[in-house]
């Protein structure tokens, strides 16, 4: 309704003759919607600057001079210009003053290895005085890198709070660039008060920091700002010091799940080090017969000889499970792949590595499949690698399908977590329960009452996960 | 906003704004009320909701207020209204924050955003926000223009002061804050100055779209309005007199009218004819039908005229307009020279004789009074001549009328006093007895005709300033003039009563310091428009002043923001390494052989050179210092393990 409305304002505006189809006059619409998108950038660097070089005060007494300059336009009316005129002259003595920060530093940051979402952690900054006089009065920005979203994420990105903004919001959405610039960037960060810096000398100083998503989230310098006497302008040094934060998924408490596969023959290949006997060690060498796989063909002892030979080795036993990772999602149920994430990760941490294997599958920009266990990653790595996943948006469920499947014969057991239970999900579970493969399924959904008649299928509804999860029986 | 207002800051704001606005009372009770909380420790108790409706009130009735001011405030008045009662509305939110448990407003209170979210986290202390809107409303009237910024300061200054930087010590700190203050002096005069400029400029421009119509018919005069009426110091005319002093004022007539009504002057005549020129090789130009005599002076005019088109200005008793280049002028009946060129820079000389005056002859219009003007008139001339006008000769009549002014008469631009029902003339010659040009013409014009002389109304310039800087006469904008000419010995006189001092008004009201910057930038753009003309027209120098130029600016920028143009600083030349112990040694004994190391040779090819060019008695030892050498240079680790 609200778009038909801006369309026909439009057509009014353009002055458009009727006959101009809608199709023309939503091209037209899109058309503004990237003049608005490109110019969102703009805007937000100008008022980044704004930000950076204002204190609180400054951008109060900005807003008031801008005002008086408005209505005291005339001098002749009211004093609206002796005031905008005093502050004028505020503000220019105190850009003066301003520029007579000298201050040279140098930083250095240590941030933890990894950290995990929504939780807290400290982080030191060293910071050195390279001058010979002694430095006061100074705050600390430590700048995260600003990444723009294009133009795909910014149209489709989902805010909740979208619905109670006004209608100049929406059609301009300066706001939803906002919002998905602050998602994007991971975190907020705070100017923080430093103390005296003594000549040539070098303070240590704790900041705290809460990563707002997974993933990497990029540090790109530090700013050292100092007031001027009057406290409105920010004099900054800016100095450039990149370091990145890989930041874990939310994990919630989960049973360890006994999914009652057995230990199956293991195809060599996997190099496993473990000293606990089922391991894959090399027997002796001999003849090929037909039917040996070009895999088992030892290929030094074929070049010598002129004739295939075959490397025997011992057979391997032990259990091998998988961990099948739903990505493909719109980006409106984005929060249900948010939670996806951190069940897969919840359950990932659950297993016991030492004797088993984890294959951790899911689709992205192709299919990945990565294995830990028994010497060959740890958990942390598919933490990791679970921390960068992404949605696959409109790509086609058989991806996945092709990529499980393969893996079948060679599994025991399979979790899948799910952001949807369709028919060709569905399909899949059966077609992984057609090997034998013991399977359990979270179905991470928005509706609270869904109850599933199969024991080995949970629904997990998006807004309390966690609940749903202690109920979860091991 | 985290900061709070110190505290006392609201209630000094407050007495000032009640001093401001004339409610004192109010603002003194407002003030203690609202600073008194310091010494009650009670705090009333007051859920979110109730919070809202305080706000929601406060709004409701600025918008009522709004739209009374709307309907009942006239133009900019409403401004200052609302800013009045600003401090008053919105006073309630103070008071919940002094008053109540919240000492710092929710979001969800002032944000419409924040309430639909249900968004509780965020607060916002309002006192710093009231303080400055209490500061705001206390400027929407003129009372204390004198102590305003000091008081406005005061306030200011205590409430930076509370979050000011401490690394500064008060010194600085209140030296800064002098310096502010009288900065903001010096501005607010700069910005009264520049809006008293822009208001002229603008008044200016909008007369001369008023007023200044090249009509050779008609001529809207400025007499009946009430508005100031400043010239601007742009340069209309550049007078070249050719090494001698003219007399001045010259006056240089544009147009001549005959019959007025109403403010307003027209020509009775509506023909023109085709002003022919005369080919003739040592008098090529337009010729009034006036031999040249021995007194005939040469003046020449530069002027512009928009679009190529406009009326010639030429002095009275000119005898002939020298030849203008492809040039079309024509002549109307009342001798008004209307011109047509292709360029707009016209440059033309004049030949002028004093004793000379032109030929037309006066018409019946030269003698019409519209009745309605006949009384003042009458008044006027019985006051001025007491009966004896009809035995006085005409030239004695024009001095009695002109002593007449003089005395009686005097010269002003501001008409907002000439409000009157009668005709603007008729107040003028009865009760105001002041006023500018067109008004003092016009009435000498009509005195002339009632004591029976034909007279014509002529509009044009008073030439009076000479310009150094450029070596000739200059006739600005404020130089527009208007003065009568009669029809006296069978030749038309000027006759121009208005005051002698006008010039001096008009220069006194338009001279500003940037004056003579102005005449500086005046007299570039006019060497430029020589330039340009004599470049044959404007396409090429047009395309060189709008394209190549800021292409040019804009290209060097570009290239300076990519450094393929290096600005500003140079790299300093490294300083030559220091030489080694091992490297000293061997340079000394390749040195000996006499052959100098060029820069850009390493030492083995240097080695090379001097094994070719001279003959070495034992090779080996320099051979193995070299190995060496290169050893210590580029692989140090290799020749520690080794030794």
């Amino acid at each position: 309704m609200l778009k038909k409305f801006w369309i026909r304002l439009l057509q009014r505006l353009l002055c458009l003759p009727d006959q101009v189809c809608d199709q023309d006059l939503e091209e037209t619409g899109k058309n503004m919607q990237h003049f608005l998108f490109r110019i969102c950038p703009k805007i937000y660097r100008l008022s980044r600057i704004f930000r950076g070089r204002f204190t609180s005060l400054g951008t109060l007494l900005f807003f008031v001079a801008v005002l008086s300059a408005a209505v005291g336009f005339n001098v002749r009316v009211n004093l609206g210009g002796q005031v905008f005129a005093f502050l004028s002259s505020i503000f220019v003595v105190s850009g003066v003053l301003s520029l007579s920060f000298r201050g040279r530093f140098a930083v250095e940051r240590e941030l933890p290895a990894i950290a995990t979402v929504g939780e807290s952690f400290d982080y030191s900054v060293k910071i050195k005085n390279l001058r010979s006089c002694n430095e006061a009065g100074l705050e600390l920005y430590d700048r995260l890198e600003d990444l723009f979203p294009d133009f795909a994420t910014y149209k489709n990105s989902n805010i909740k709070e979208e619905k109670n903004r006004n209608a100049y919001d929406r059609v301009i959405g300066y706001h939803r660039w906002l919002w998905v610039v602050k998602k994007l960037r991971g975190g907020i960060s705070e100017y923080r008060q430093l103390p005296l810096i003594p000549h040539n000398d070098n303070i240590n100083i704790t900041l705290n920091f809460t990563p707002l998503k997974r993933g990497y989230i990029n540090f790109s310098a530090i700013d050292i700002c100092r007031n001027d006497p009057f406290g409105l302008i920010r004099a900054r040094k800016t100095i450039k010091k990149s370091d990145s934060l890989l930041v874990l998924p939310k994990r919630y408490p989960v049973p360890t799940l006994d999914l009652g596969g057995g230990s199956l023959y293991q195809i060599g290949g996997v190099v496993l080090s473990s000293s606990l006997g089922e391991s894959e060690e090399f027997v002796s060498l001999r003849d090929y017969r037909p039917g040996d796989s070009l895999r088992s063909i030892h290929w030094k002892s074929f070049a010598k000889t002129g004739r295939p030979v075959i490397r025997e080795t011992q057979p391997e036993y032990f259990t091998r499970n998988a961990l099948i990772l739903d990505t493909m999602v719109d980006c409106s149920d984005s929060h249900l792949f948010e939670e996806a994430i951190s069940v897969a990760a919840s359950f990932l941490c659950s297993f016991d590595l030492k004797e088993t294997l984890l294959d951790l599958i899911f689709v992205g920009d192709k299919s990945y499949k990565y294995t830990a266990g028994r010497g060959v990653a740890t958990q942390n790595s598919l933490l990791k690698v679970v921390a960068c996943a992404q949605r696959a948006e409109n790509c086609d469920f058989r991806r996945l399908y092709s990529a499980v499947i393969p893996c079948c014969r060679e599994i025991s057991g399979a979790i899948l977590v799910l952001v949807e239970l369709d028919k060709s999900r569905q399909e899949l579970i059966d077609a992984i329960r057609s090997f034998g493969v013991a399977v359990k399924v979270f179905v991470i959904t928005k509706r609270e009452d869904l109850k599933s008649s199969d024991s080995t299928i949970t629904f997990l509804p998006v807004n309390s996960v966690v609940k749903a999860l202690k109920e979860v029986v091991g | 906003m985290k900061i709070t207002a110190p505290k006392g800051v609201i209630g000094l704001a407050l007495l000032l704004w009640g001093y401001q606005v004339d409610l004192l009372i109010l603002s003194v009770a407002m003030a203690v009320i609202t600073e008194v909380n310091l010494l009650i420790k009670y705090k009333i108790r007051l859920e979110l909701k109730d919070l809202k409706r305080i706000s929601d009130l406060s709004t409701i009735i600025y918008v009522i207020l709004l739209g009374y001011s709307v309907v009942f405030v006239a133009g900019v008045g409403i401004i200052s209204f609302l800013l009045k009662w600003l401090p008053v509305v919105f006073w309630s939110i103070i008071l919940v924050q002094r008053y109540s448990q919240w000492s710092r407003i929710p979001l969800a209170v002032i944000s419409l955003k924040a309430r639909k979210d249900n968004d509780t986290s965020g607060d916002i202390d309002m006192s710093n926000i009231y303080l400055f809107a209490v500061l705001v409303g206390s400027a929407s009237t003129l009372k204390l223009q004198k102590y305003y910024l000091l008081l406005l300061s005061v306030i200011v200054f205590i409430t930076i002061f509370k979050n000011r930087n401490r690394r500064f010590n008060l010194v600085v700190f209140s030296a800064m804050a002098i310096v502010s203050v009288f900065a903001g002096f010096f501005a607010f005069n700069g910005i009264k100055y520049a809006q008293s400029y822009v208001e002229d400029v603008t008044q200016g421009w909008l007369a001369d779209w008023y007023t200044n119509n090249k009509d050779p018919f008609r001529r809207t005069t400025a007499i009946g309005s009430m508005m100031d009426i400043k010239g601007s110091n742009y340069i209309l005319l550049r007078v070249d007199s050719h090494g001698r002093e003219l007399q001045l004022p010259l006056l240089i007539k544009e147009g001549a009218y005959d019959r007025y009504g109403n403010g307003t002057w027209y020509s009775s005549q509506k023909n023109t004819i085709r002003f022919l020129r005369n080919d003739n090789k040592e008098r090529r130009g337009w010729s009034f039908g006036k031999e040249r005599s021995s007194l005939t002076e040469k003046i020449t005019i530069t002027t512009t005229m928009d679009s190529g088109e406009g009326l010639l200005p030429i002095p009275l008793n000119t005898t002939m307009v020298g030849d203008i280049p492809h040039a079309v002028i024509e002549l109307t009946e009342l001798q008004t020279l209307k011109i047509s060129v292709p360029s707009e820079l016209v440059i033309y000389d004049l030949f002028t004789d004093r004793q000379a005056a032109p030929a037309d002859k006066p018409r019946e219009s030269d003698l019409v009074i519209h009745s309605i003007y006949k009384k003042p008139l009458d008044r006027f001339i019985k006051s001025a001549f007491r009966g004896r006008q009809n035995s006085i000769y005409p030239h004695r009549k024009l001095q009695l009328v002109k002593q007449y002014f003089m005395d009686n008469y005097s010269y002003t631009l501001d008409l907002r006093s000439m409000y009157s029902t009668e005709p603007s003339i008729n107040f003028f010659l009865d009760n105001a007895k002041k006023g500018h040009c067109e008004y003092f013409a016009t009435a000498t014009v009509l005195l002339l005709r009632r004591l029976g002389i034909p007279a014509r109304y002529v509009y044009g310039y008073s030439l009076q300033e000479y310009s150094a800087l450029e070596d000739k006469y200059i006739v600005r904008d404020r130089h527009a003039h208007a003065w009568a000419i009669a029809y006296i010995d069978g030749k038309w006189i000027n006759v121009d009563n208005t005051p002698p001092d006008w010039g001096r008004i008009e220069e006194e009201e338009s001279t500003t310091v940037f004056t003579s910057i102005y005449n500086l930038f005046s007299w570039l753009r006019h060497k430029y428009a020589i330039w340009k003309m004599g470049l044959g027209g404007g396409y090429l120098s047009d395309l060189i002043l709008w394209l190549v130029l800021p292409l040019s600016v804009y290209l060097f920028l570009r290239l300076r923001r990519k450094k393929i143009l290096k600005p500003g600083k140079r790299e300093k030349p490294a300083k030559p390494r220091e030489l080694t112990e091992a490297e000293q040694q061997i340079y000394d004994r390749l040195n000996a052989f006499n052959i100098e190391k060029a820069s850009y040779e390493t030492v083995r090819q240097w080695y090379g050179r001097i094994e070719k060019q001279s003959e070495i008695v034992d090779k080996s030892d320099i051979v193995e210092m070299i190995e060496i050498y290169y050893c210590c240079r580029f692989d140090p680790d290799y020749s520690a393990d080794a030794s």
